[in-house]
């Protein structure tokens, strides 16, 4: 009787050494479990925010070419249906000419192009707030586009096609 | 005997388990940290190459004053650049007049990425194998010594080159050795008045492209500098600088 006790501890006894990897792994693999499954969601996150910007961005870019405010105030609607990310976007003026040069974009002291015939301001948003550096994770895309803008001389009403900058800054 | 040894299968499968978890995991951490790098790249990619179009399209479409000197919102009499450009191009069959304002458009339009892309905006004549115009917008690299091996550290300061390569083949040279380029092509037909001084005029068909790359050292080849005149041909009098945020004639 004494013989077949030996080194016997009792059913989970027995069966402590292996316990120990075994619970060792099971830590291993539900650790891994959740930083993949952490790691997929943020980036998958970050693919719809990259999605949803050039969505706003195509559609505010159309062709390159902005005829006129209203068909900026068209492609503005339009852009406003992409609802996973708040976005603020609009014109800034580049210059070809030496004595001007680009200032850069300054997120939080932006001043976009007013136009100073009609006053029309060339800014599309679909939020009120503003993008705060450190707290919003911010992306920002920008593109070259030809703005056609008119002016009346006293021969009649003239146009001309202008480069400027569409910048387009999407927070969540 | 067998009373002894009485747990150790149970040690054994789950030291076996651990070593499979352990693979398992492996393969996950990795596959989680290489997930989604292509679609990433492919982002930026595609982010790139909308830039070099949009530049391209904008170029095409631009304004500019017919009298040297004036702005687009003062000017009394505007046009579009691709009209003077093909109206300085009937004359002679050549570029001449038009340089300034082309570069000066190609300049302010990519001024927003020039910090961290080199590029180049040309006119290829297909049917007479040659050049009618190439800017060339590169940073010029300083370089050091790092344990014997010369290193490039730090862009200096940028400047524009006009050239005029013998053939389509000697941009290979660059393209080929300067990473990952995006362009944007687009065609046009330019005119030339003929020279017998009767009506008419020549026809040339015309390919438009814009190519940008992020900035690097130029390539140097087995015969030398790639401006050289048996590769780019680019004058080796640069056209513009730009120094300390601030363009100058070369």
């Amino acid at each position: 009787m004494m013989r077949t006790k030996k080194g016997f501890l009792g059913p989970i006894g027995d069966d402590l050494p292996s316990l120990i990897p075994l619970v060792f792994a099971l830590t291993i693999f539900f650790y891994i479990f959740t930083f993949t499954w952490n790691t997929f969601d943020e980036k998958n996150r970050s693919f719809d925010n990259d999605i949803s910007i050039l969505r706003v961005s195509s559609i505010l870019k159309g062709n390159s070419y902005i005829p006129n405010y209203s068909t900026f105030v068209e492609r503005c609607n339009e852009a406003n249906s992409v609802k996973r990310i708040s976005f603020k976007a609009g014109l800034l003026p580049l210059y070809v000419r030496r004595d001007n040069s680009f200032e850069g974009i300054d997120i939080e002291e932006l001043d976009f192009f007013s136009d100073p015939e009609t006053g029309d301001t060339y800014v599309c948003s679909n939020t009120d707030e503003e993008p705060v550096l450190g707290t919003h994770e911010i992306l920002v895309r920008f593109f070259p586009v030809a703005l056609e803008r008119d002016y009346r001389d006293e021969d009649g009403r003239h146009f001309f096609v202008k480069p400027m900058l569409l910048v387009v800054i999407a927070w969540q | 005997m067998a009373i002894n040894n009485r747990g150790q299968a149970a040690l054994a499968d789950s030291l076996y388990f651990l070593m499979i978890v352990s693979g398992l995991a492996t393969f996950l951490f990795f596959f989680a940290s290489s997930y989604g790098i292509g679609v990433t790249e492919r982002v930026g990619l595609e982010y790139r190459s909308d830039y070099a179009v949009s530049a391209l399209k904008t170029l095409l479409y631009s304004s500019t004053p017919r009298i040297s000197g004036e702005t687009l919102e003062t000017a009394t009499e505007v046009d579009f650049l691709l009209a003077a450009m093909k109206e300085d191009f009937a004359d002679n069959g050549q570029f001449d007049d038009v340089n300034r304002l082309v570069v000066n458009n190609v300049v302010g339009l990519m001024e927003p990425i020039a910090d961290s892309f080199n590029y180049m905006y040309y006119i290829y004549l297909p049917g007479e194998n040659k050049f009618a115009f190439l800017m060339l917008y590169v940073s010029q690299w300083t370089w050091t010594e790092v344990r014997g091996s010369q290193v490039d550290v730090s862009p200096g300061e940028s400047v524009v080159f006009l050239c005029n390569p013998k053939a389509l083949n000697k941009l290979d040279e660059l393209v080929t050795n300067i990473g990952r380029i995006y362009q944007s092509n687009s065609r046009m037909q330019l005119v030339k008045i003929k020279e017998t001084g009767g009506r008419g005029y020549d026809v040339f068909p015309a390919q438009v492209n814009l190519t940008m790359w992020v900035s690097t050292a130029l390539p140097e080849t087995d015969s030398g500098n790639i401006l050289d005149s048996s590769h780019l041909n680019c004058n080796p009098k640069c056209f513009l600088r730009l120094r300390n945020g601030r363009w100058e004639e070369c």
